[in-house]
C-alpha cells in the first residue's frame, strides 16, 4: 500500500473539495442566470424583427431606442445581428465553469457577467469565500512545487558553487526558470491561440495571455467565443486549465524570487525590517562580528501569495553542505 | 516601513500612474477621435437613407457598424456623446485599473501600440503597486493599534482574535464597500445594490466592468475619478491588511502542528523502538515454525 503523508491527504482532500467547488459554483451560475439570459435573446431578437416589420420610415426616438438595446445586448455579451439562433448561450456549463474559474482567480474578464439580482449575490458570496479559499490552495500547491525546484538550484550550487556566489547563482536558477515560464506559459499558447481563434494573431494572443496571467483581465480577448466555434465546452474548459496552471507558475516564480533576500525589496518596506535593523544595530554594538542570519518574512502581499510556510535560505555554510564540499 | 520611505514610493507610484495615463492619452486619443468621426458619418448616412424605407441587410450593416464602434469605446446618437474614454483623467484612471490588476474592460487599448504599451506597463507597474498596497496595508494596520490592544473576551485568547477580526471585516466592509456605495448609487444612478456589487468586485480586484464609476459625462468628472481611485487605493490596501490579519488568526487558532519532518522523525523512532522489541520474539518464533 502507498504511504502517504498526512499534508499529502489532506492536499488531496482539498483538491476535490476546491474542484467540487468550482462545479458547484458553475451548477449555480448556469441555473440562475441561463433563463435571464434567454429571455434577454428572446427580447432583442423580437425587437429586431419589430424593426424589421415597422415598414414606415423611422423617427429619431426610435432609432435611438433601438440602438440602446442593442448596445446595451452588446454590452452583456448578446450578438443582435445572428441571422439564426445564436449557436449557444453564455452561460452553459462549459461557459459556466470558465467563468467561476475567471471568478476565483480575480481574473474577472466581464464579457459575460451575471445579469439577475441572484447571480450577482450568489457571485459576491461565491467569490469572497472562494478567493481566500484559491489562495489557499495554491499556496500548498506552489509550496510542492517547490521541491523540484530547490532540487534544482541545488544541483546548480553543486556544479557552479566553486566559481560563483551563491547569489549569483541564485540569479541564474531564476533566469532560467523565467525563460522556461515565458516559453511555456505565454508563447506556446498564445501560437495556439493564434492557430485556434481566426481574428487573433500572434501578438493579440500574446497580449490575451499576458492580460490573463496578470488577472488584470480586460476581457477585450476571450478564447472561444467565435460563433462558430466547434466544442466550445471542451475548449473553454481546457483554457480554464490552462489559466490556473499558469497562475501557479507565476506564483512559484514568484516565490523563488522571494527567496533571493538581495531581490527582496519589499522587505525593506516591512515595518518587520525595522525590527530587524534595530537587532542588528543592538548585536553589532554589543557582541562578535557575525550579525543575525536572515530571517524570512511572511508573504503578507496577498495578491501574489507565495509560498506560505518558512522558505530556507541558503547560506554559504548550507550550499556546502548540500554539494558535500 | 518608514514613513519616509512610504512616501517617496506612493510619490514614485502617483508618477507613475500619471507617465502612463499620458502615454495612453496619447496612443489613444487619436484613435478615438478617428473611430468616433466614421461611426458619426455611418450614422448620419442612415439617417439619410431612411427616407426611402429600410432594408435587411442595410438594417444589418448599420447595426454592425454600431456594435463595431461600441466595441471599440464609442457610442454616436443625436442626443449625446458618448464622454470620451481616453481624455486625460480617464486615461490615468485606466493605467490605475491596469496596475492594481482590476482591469475593468469597459475601456482597453484599441491600437497595437496601446497594447504593447500596457504589456511592458503592467510588467513593472503590478509589483510596484503590489509594494505600495503592501506598505499602506501596514499602516492602516498601524491605526488600527488601540482596536487590536483591548480585549473583549478575557478568558480565551482564540475566541477574542476571532471577535476582533470579525469586527475588522465589518469595519472594512463598511468604510470600503457599504458607504462609497451609497455615495455612487447616487451619483451614478445605480441601484444601492448594484453599487454594493461594483465596489466588493473591485476590492477584490475581480473588475468585471458590468459596472464602472464616471462613464458618463459630467462636470466634475475628473475629481470625481481621483476621488475614486483613492477610495480604490486604500480599499485595496484595506483588503490587503485584512487577508493579514486573517492569515495570523488563522496560524493563532490552528493547532501546533508539527511539521512533517518532525512528524516522520517521531515516526522512525517509535519505528527503530519496535523492531528491536520484535526481533526477540522473532527468534524464538522460528524455531518453531521450521
Amino acid at each position: 500500500m502507498i504511504k502517504l503523508r498526512k499534508s499529502t491527504i489532506r492536499l488531496l482532500a482539498l483538491a476535490l473539495f476546491y474542484l467540487l467547488y468550482l462545479v458547484i459554483g458553475a451548477s449555480v451560475f448556469s441555473a440562475i442566470e441561463g433563463p435571464q439570459e434567454r429571455e434577454l435573446i428572446k427580447n432583442v431578437k423580437k425587437l429586431r424583427s419589430d424593426f424589421l416589420t415597422d415598414n414606415t420610415c423611422l423617427t429619431d426616438d426610435k432609432l435611438e431606442k433601438f440602438i440602446a438595446s442593442i448596445v446595451v445586448a452588446t454590452n452583456r455579451g448578446v450578438s443582435a445581428t445572428k441571422n439564426v439562433t445564436m449557436a449557444e448561450p453564455n452561460w452553459t456549463f462549459g461557459q459556466s465553469i470558465f467563468f467561476a474559474g475567471t471568478l476565483l482567480t480575480t481574473i474577472g474578464y466581464g464579457r459575460v457577467a451575471p445579469l439577475s439580482e441572484a447571480g450577482k449575490g450568489f457571485c459576491l458570496l461565491y467569490a469572497m469565500i472562494g478567493i481566500p479559499l484559491t489562495l489557499i490552495f495554491f499556496t500548498a500547491i506552489v509550496e510542492r512545487m517547490m521541491i523540484p525546484t530547490k532540487m534544482f538550484l541545488y544541483f546548480l550550487f553543486r556544479k557552479l558553487g566553486h566559481l560563483y556566489r551563491v547569489f549569483h547563482i541564485q540569479l541564474l536558477h531564476f533566469f532560467i526558470l523565467l525563460i522556461a515560464t515565458v516559453l511555456i506559459i505565454f508563447i506556446v499558447p498564445a501560437a495556439i491561440y493564434s492557430a485556434l481563434e481566426p481574428k487573433w494573431d500572434f501578438l493579440d494572443s500574446f497580449y490575451y495571455c499576458f492580460i490573463s496571467m496578470t488577472t488584470i483581465g480586460l476581457g477585450d480577448y476571450i478564447p472561444g467565443d467565435n460563433p462558430d466555434q466547434k466544442a466550445r465546452a471542451v475548449y473553454k474548459l481546457a483554457t480554464t486549465v490552462y489559466l490556473f496552471l499558469g497562475l501557479l507558475v507565476m506564483m512559484l516564480l514568484l516565490a523563488v524570487l522571494y527567496d533571493i533576500p538581495e531581490l527582496n525589496l519589499g522587505f525593506h518596506f516591512y515595518l518587520k525590517s525595522d525590527e530587524e535593523e534595530e537587532e542588528r544595530a543592538r548585536l553589532r554594538s554589543g557582541g562578535e562580528g557575525s550579525g543575525p542570519k536572515y530571517t524570512k518574512q511572511r508573504d503578507e502581499d496577498p495578491q501574489k501569495q507565495t509560498g506560505g510556510s518558512q522558505m530556507y535560505q541558503p547560506t554559504q555554510e548550507d550550499v556546502a553542505a548540500a554539494t558535500g564540499h | 516601513m518608514e514613513t519616509k520611505t512610504l512616501l517617496i514610493l506612493i510619490t514614485v507610484v502617483v508618477v507613475y500612474v500619471l507617465i502612463g495615463g499620458a502615454v495612453l492619452y496619447g496612443i489613444e486619443h487619436t484613435n478615438e477621435l478617428q473611430t468616433q468621426t466614421t461611426a458619426s458619418a455611418t450614422y448620419f448616412n442612415f439617417t439619410g437613407a431612411v427616407s426611402s424605407c429600410v432594408t435587411t441587410d442595410q438594417v444589418r450593416q448599420f447595426v454592425t457598424a454600431i456594435i463595431q464602434a461600441y466595441d471599440d469605446g464609442v457610442l454616436v446618437t443625436d442626443s449625446q456623446t458618448s464622454a470620451s474614454q481616453w481624455d486625460y483623467a480617464s486615461s490615468t484612471f485606466f493605467a490605475m485599473t491596469a496596475v492594481t490588476t482590476i482591469g475593468y474592460g469597459n475601456q482597453a487599448p484599441a491600437t497595437s501600440g496601446g497594447k504593447a504599451f500596457i504589456v511592458i506597463y503592467a510588467l513593472l507597474g503590478i509589483p510596484i503597486m503590489g509594494l505600495v498596497l503592501a506598505g499602506l496595508g501596514e499602516k492602516l494596520d498601524g491605526l488600527l493599534k488601540p482596536l487590536k490592544d483591548k480585549v473583549f473576551i478575557k478568558k480565551n485568547e482564540k475566541i477574542d482574535q476571532l471577535v476582533k477580526t470579525l469586527i475588522l471585516v465589518a469595519l472594512i466592509l463598511l468604510v470600503m464597500s457599504l458607504i462609497p456605495a451609497g455615495i455612487f448609487a447616487a451619483i451614478e444612478g445605480w441601484s444601492y445594490g448594484d453599487a454594493v456589487y461594483y465596489t466588493i468586485i473591485t476590492m477584490t480586484t475581480i473588475g468585471f466592468g458590468d459596472f464602472v464609476i464616471g462613464t458618463s459625462d459630467n462636470d466634475y468628472r475628473a475629481l470625481y475619478k481621483l476621488l475614486s481611485s483613492v477610495w480604490i487605493l486604500l480599499g485595496l490596501a484595506s483588503v490587503a491588511m485584512l487577508l493579514s490579519n486573517i492569515t495570523d488568526l488563522y496560524k493563532r487558532i490552528a493547532p501546533e502542528s508539527k511539521t512533517d519532518d518532525e512528524e516522520k522523525d517521531e515516526k522512525e523512532k517509535n519505528e527503530n523502538k519496535e523492531s528491536s522489541e520484535k526481533e526477540k520474539p522473532a527468534e524464538t518464533k522460528d524455531p518453531i515454525k521450521a
